[in-house]
């Protein structure tokens, strides 16, 4: 009972992970780049939401639909921010040496960080959503309601962007700007419009699960590393540029989580994590999707 | 002025007390002091000097410290000033110089008001950084140092005589919590602890342990978990699933506010929860709502509390005296500062004959007495004998001291109420 409680709980908080994963594994398959600026997107949605909220309800406090009608504004907010951010400085280094991507991510990352500071102070926030009675017990498992909707709002999210890319014009853009940005530009897409619209995107998929993250945990400006870095492990589980992978990732790394916290130690989930990590890269360094991430 | 007492004033004491007193010159020349030195020219002095965070990110808070230490040295010497154990009356004065919350800066500072202004009664900095070098310096030179600005225990755990603290160190944070969890009619027999990984968690960790296997009681749960963690959920279905009567957060205020909501959603039903840092913040309980009532938080003073203290006459008056004199209200820091004179005073008073090392031997002996800040006394490795209060978050009216009984406002709410029944 007692492991089938850690793996819903794994399950649950994986969906988020995995949500905030895709777009990160996006913006590596078609603009070629890791963007370590990619946790801050989650941290601006959660505090778009929870601003949003509090100048709603004056408390960061509502509830659960008043919460869910946030999240177009949160979607627009970090996908203009991303648009922005990929014109105004990502699209300079692109195709230039892999170090030179990293710093300005990485600057844009910490810039974004001390912004974020001087602008809300350091205080870990969170939104409340209301229910009257917290949780579901199934089968003797603890669930919380606001982790299930969480969890299908990831879910959702991610499908929506995994349709978006099938579906719709300009996502066959973006998975040809992938695939071959000269080839791309010869049929007349316009590569570097795509590849910021990619990065606004990504953004999106990230402050959607960021302001979910609010109502589950708590947001602060220095949040953003630890969701890069799962970001990373799970993409590499994934294989780059695959969405079912990122998902089937973050689901994986949430479980694999919590089964250690539950099992051993809450000290050993990172270890395990990235002991995975390595083991994957040297066993199926193409990750568990290598078909789709060779493309 | 620049001795901590002028040569006219040791010229005075050796007329006046004999053989004793020149004995006493003697012993103070042997153990290197030159706190006599100096001709002031003016009347009989004692000189505190130290360095404080007066400029940069902490220099609100070394404010405090400057202000509590300089209102309580004008009333002192408005009231006619400190009546020594020698038999004679001194005015007191403040050196306070600037280290900008720098160590390197604060050791310079130190090491000159020693060397060159004769200095022999040092006021602590702020910050534990700060004040673990600076107190290095007060043992090289032999030279008492009481500071309110330093709570790590590694600056009382080097063999240091000379460097007396009166903030209670974090091994100390969670004893007062079950001290008043075990009055409560419904006394705890099981604990859960769980504690962030770093270095000031763990300690308060280790003290809670102590406490709990002195009292007796068990330990159903003892996790800790990285600073990193954003979800405390597993561990506290752990702590549901093993039945704690009480539950010990010992992290930061981040992880309180997870705590307080995730005991909701996960069903966590306990008779008390503490979270050690940050949970009696008012920014806390604006972000957790109402998940936030019930739980306890400990504090080493309350601005409510009233102390008797021979300045001032109570904490009330202090409190009082402050808000007309600074505009504002004073905190923990400030009664801290307004102890750290006092503990100097205590010895001035208590000692045959004024020096640093019979100051020292006074100040580590002294019985405790009352300050605004509480009693004061300290243990043998120079860290204040005092416990911590302890408040809750109670639905209505809100923060309430509860613990202990001669300060509470209200009885403590115990058991909180189950999640289904709020």
């Amino acid at each position: 009972m007692a492991i089938a409680q850690f793996v819903v709980n794994g399950l649950l908080v994986g969906a988020l992970f995995a949500a905030v994963a895709v777009g990160f594994a996006l913006i590596w398959g078609v603009v070629d780049i890791i963007n370590l600026a990619h946790g801050e997107m989650v941290m601006l949605g959660g505090y778009t939401a929870y601003w949003l909220l509090s100048i709603a309800t004056g408390t960061a406090e509502g509830s659960v639909l008043l919460f869910l009608a946030t999240l177009p504004v949160v979607v627009v907010v970090l996908f203009v921010v991303g648009y922005a951010l990929q014109r105004a400085l990502v699209s300079r280094v692109i195709g230039t040496d892999i170090f030179l991507t990293l710093l300005v991510t990485f600057g844009i990352s910490i810039a974004i960080q001390q912004l974020a500071i001087q602008a809300w102070t350091a205080n870990p926030r969170s939104i409340q959503v209301a229910f009257a009675d917290p949780s579901l017990i199934v089968a003797g498992l603890v669930v919380p309601k606001m982790k299930l909707v969480a969890f299908f709002g990831a879910i959702i999210l991610t499908a929506i962007l995994y349709l978006f890319l099938q579906r719709t014009r300009t996502g066959r853009a973006i998975r040809a700007v992938s695939q071959n940005p000269e080839a791309a530009a010869l049929v007349g897409i316009d590569v570097e419009h795509t590849r910021a619209v990619t990065f606004g995107i990504s953004s999106a998929v990230a402050g959607g699960a960021g302001a979910f993250i609010a109502t589950i945990l708590n947001i602060e400006p220095q949040m953003g590393l630890i969701y890069t870095l799962k970001s990373f492990v799970i993409v590499v589980f994934g294989g780059v540029g695959s969405i079912p992978g990122a998902l089937t990732g973050g689901l994986l790394l949430g479980t694999v989580e919590e089964l250690t916290a539950g099992l051993v130690s809450s000290r050993w989930t990172l270890a395990v994590s990235f002991t995975l990590l390595i083991v994957l890269l040297v066993v199926k360094p193409q990750g568990l999707f290598g078909t789709e991430a060779e493309e | 002025m620049t001795g901590s007492q002028n040569r006219r004033t040791f010229l005075k004491v050796a007329g006046g007390t004999g053989t004793l007193a020149l004995t006493g010159l003697a012993g103070c020349a042997g153990n290197g002091s030159d706190g006599e030195g100096g001709d002031g020219g003016g009347g009989d002095t004692i000189t505190l000097g130290g360095s404080m965070s007066l400029t940069g990110d902490n220099a609100d808070l070394g404010r405090l410290y400057r202000d509590a230490y300089q209102e309580t040295i004008d009333r002192i010497n408005e009231n006619g000033g400190v009546e020594a154990g020698d038999g004679n009356t001194y005015e007191l004065e403040m050196v306070l110089r600037d280290d900008s919350t720098d160590a390197s800066t604060s050791r310079s500072i130190y090491q000159e008001l020693i060397d060159r202004e004769g200095i022999d009664y040092l006021l602590g900095p702020y910050a534990s950084s700060v004040t673990l070098p600076a107190s290095a310096v007060a043992a090289e030179n032999e030279k008492p140092m009481v500071e309110g600005g330093g709570a790590s225990p590694e600056i009382f755990s080097q063999g240091n005589e000379w460097i007396f603290g009166l903030l209670p160190t974090a091994n100390k944070y969670a004893k007062s919590y079950f001290d008043m969890a075990l009055e409560q009619d419904s006394a705890p027999e099981t604990v859960a602890i769980l504690a962030e990984d770093d270095t000031f968690s763990q300690t308060t960790a280790d003290g809670a342990r102590e406490k709990i296997e002195e009292e007796g009681l068990e330990i159903v749960v003892d996790e800790s978990f990285p600073t990193e963690t954003s979800d405390l959920s597993t561990n506290l279905g752990r702590v549901r699933d093993n039945d704690a009567d009480i539950l010990l957060l010992c992290a930061h205020q981040q992880h309180n506010i997870i705590l307080a909501n995730q005991m909701e959603s996960q069903g966590v039903n306990v008779d008390a929860a503490m979270g050690t840092v940050g949970s009696l913040n008012e920014s806390f309980k604006g972000e957790v709502g109402a998940n936030g009532d019930y739980i306890y938080g400990p504090t080493s003073w309350d601005i409510n509390a009233n102390f008797e203290d021979p300045v001032y006459g109570g904490t009330q008056d202090f409190v009082a005296a402050i808000e007309e004199g600074y505009d504002y209200t004073p905190d923990y820091h400030s009664a801290a500062g307004e102890a750290v004179i006092l503990t100097f005073v205590n010895a001035f008073e208590s000692v045959d004959e004024l020096g640093p090392t019979p100051v020292r031997n006074a100040i580590r002996d002294a019985d405790p007495f009352s300050t605004v800040y509480g009693d004061v006394s300290f243990g043998d490795n120079g860290v204040i004998d005092k416990n911590m209060l302890i408040r809750q978050w109670q639905p209505d009216p809100g923060l309430q001291t509860v613990y202990p009984s001669s300060v509470a406002q209200a009885d403590p709410l115990y058991p909180m109420p189950d999640w289904s029944e709020r």
